[in-house]
């Protein structure tokens, strides 16, 4: 319940941690802004949880041994694939920043709706400004995972 | 102006304290072995870490001998780890970078999953970690010698459990340990804080070698 106060006057004043410096925020409806605001805070949990201890507090993954996911040109290009990838795991060695990373990331079980959230906030953390990943799409693209 | 002077003194005290313990060298851990001689005198037989002999990923035979001059940062992980692990590897490089041109300090890293991590699998590992062999030995042999040097020598923790991420537990201490096979300090690999004090604590050992 208290969370829920949190995230609601977060929403309210409009100050999520990516704020206003973020140029794919500023092109947000109002609406928008408010869900990518509450994805960012909820995302920050899950990521956490299932993702840090891999790619690190700060994204900066390990070497050649962990992709970073800050300033990485995957996750520019590659944004469509990230929600099987989350879901399903590697399959084929991914190429990072022109470095191959063996094909070792994990399955997760996550909803679409948390897929959003941890995916907008890896997109709009760090000094990303990759923009908000909606559930509708989400939906979309987890429904052709092979 | 009492009370200005109890604070003062209180400050002295602990200023001097601090110091005092800045030139203090680091304990000798362990459970240690206590001696009677003839004379009725006790002597104290420190824990050592025991003779070992393993393979790095240049299959380079390593052994207490290969320390024989330096003190070296022991830990236990697998390649494969999705846990603890890359939090323990993002530690260790700092231990790394910061003597890397120390030929005083090395680091020592045990798989504890030897039946995959073989000698190709730990050279592929440290190439993508960009670490010098010299520096940086990643070690395999035996299962069960791994596992009775981490539990009767490192006093670390390691268990196959088909429960936890990636099959296998183990515990993310950092040993530190100097040239004359003694434990100097245990830290915990996953708190960045845990390893600002491992950092000072390896100058002050280099200190206590230099004198020697």
């Amino acid at each position: 319940m208290k969370n829920r106060l949190v995230i609601f006057l977060l929403v309210i004043v409009g100050c999520g941690p990516a704020g206003t410096e973020n140029a794919a925020y500023e092109q947000l409806s109002r609406a928008d802004k408010a869900k990518f605001n509450k994805y960012i805070l909820l995302g920050k949990e899950i990521y956490d949880n299932n993702c840090a201890s891999c790619h690190q507090d700060n994204g900066m993954g390990l070497r050649g041994i962990i992709p970073p996911l800050v300033n990485a040109d995957y996750m520019k290009e590659s944004q469509m694939e990230i929600p099987c990838l989350l879901l399903k795991g590697a399959r084929d060695t991914l190429l990072v920043n022109g470095r191959a990373y063996p094909p070792e990331m994990p399955a997760h079980q996550l909803t679409n709706l948390e897929l959003a959230e941890v995916i907008t906030y890896i997109n709009n953390s760090w000094g990303n400004q990759l923009g908000l990943m909606s559930v509708k799409k989400i939906d979309s693209l987890v429904a052709i995972c092979n | 102006m009492r009370i200005a002077s109890i604070i003062f003194l209180f400050v002295l005290f602990l200023t001097a304290s601090c110091s005092f313990q800045n030139k203090e060298s680091l304990p000798v851990l362990g459970r240690h072995d206590f001696v009677e001689q003839n004379d009725g005198t006790i002597d104290t037989i420190f824990h050592q870490i025991k003779d070992f002999s393993f393979v790095d990923q240049d299959s380079v035979m390593i052994t207490n001998d290969t320390f024989a001059n330096q003190l070296y940062v022991a830990d236990f992980f697998f390649t494969s780890c999705p846990s603890i692990c890359p939090i323990m590897k993002v530690q260790l490089l700092r231990v790394y970078e910061k003597y890397q041109e120390n030929d005083r300090v090395a680091i020592l890293s045990h798989t504890i999953d030897p039946e995959y991590d073989i000698v190709p699998v730990l050279k592929d590992y440290a190439t993508r970690l960009e670490v010098e062999t010299d520096k940086w030995h990643f070690v395999t042999g035996e299962k069960e010698t791994i596992y009775d040097m981490a539990q009767t020598s490192y006093y670390v923790a390691t268990r196959e459990n088909a429960q936890a991420p990636g099959g296998y537990e183990h515990s993310g201490a950092f040993i530190l340990v100097d040239p004359n096979r003694h434990i100097r300090g245990v830290y915990d690999g996953t708190d960045p804080e845990a390893i600002d004090k491992l950092l000072l604590d390896i100058d002050t050992l280099l200190g206590e070698i230099n004198e020697k």
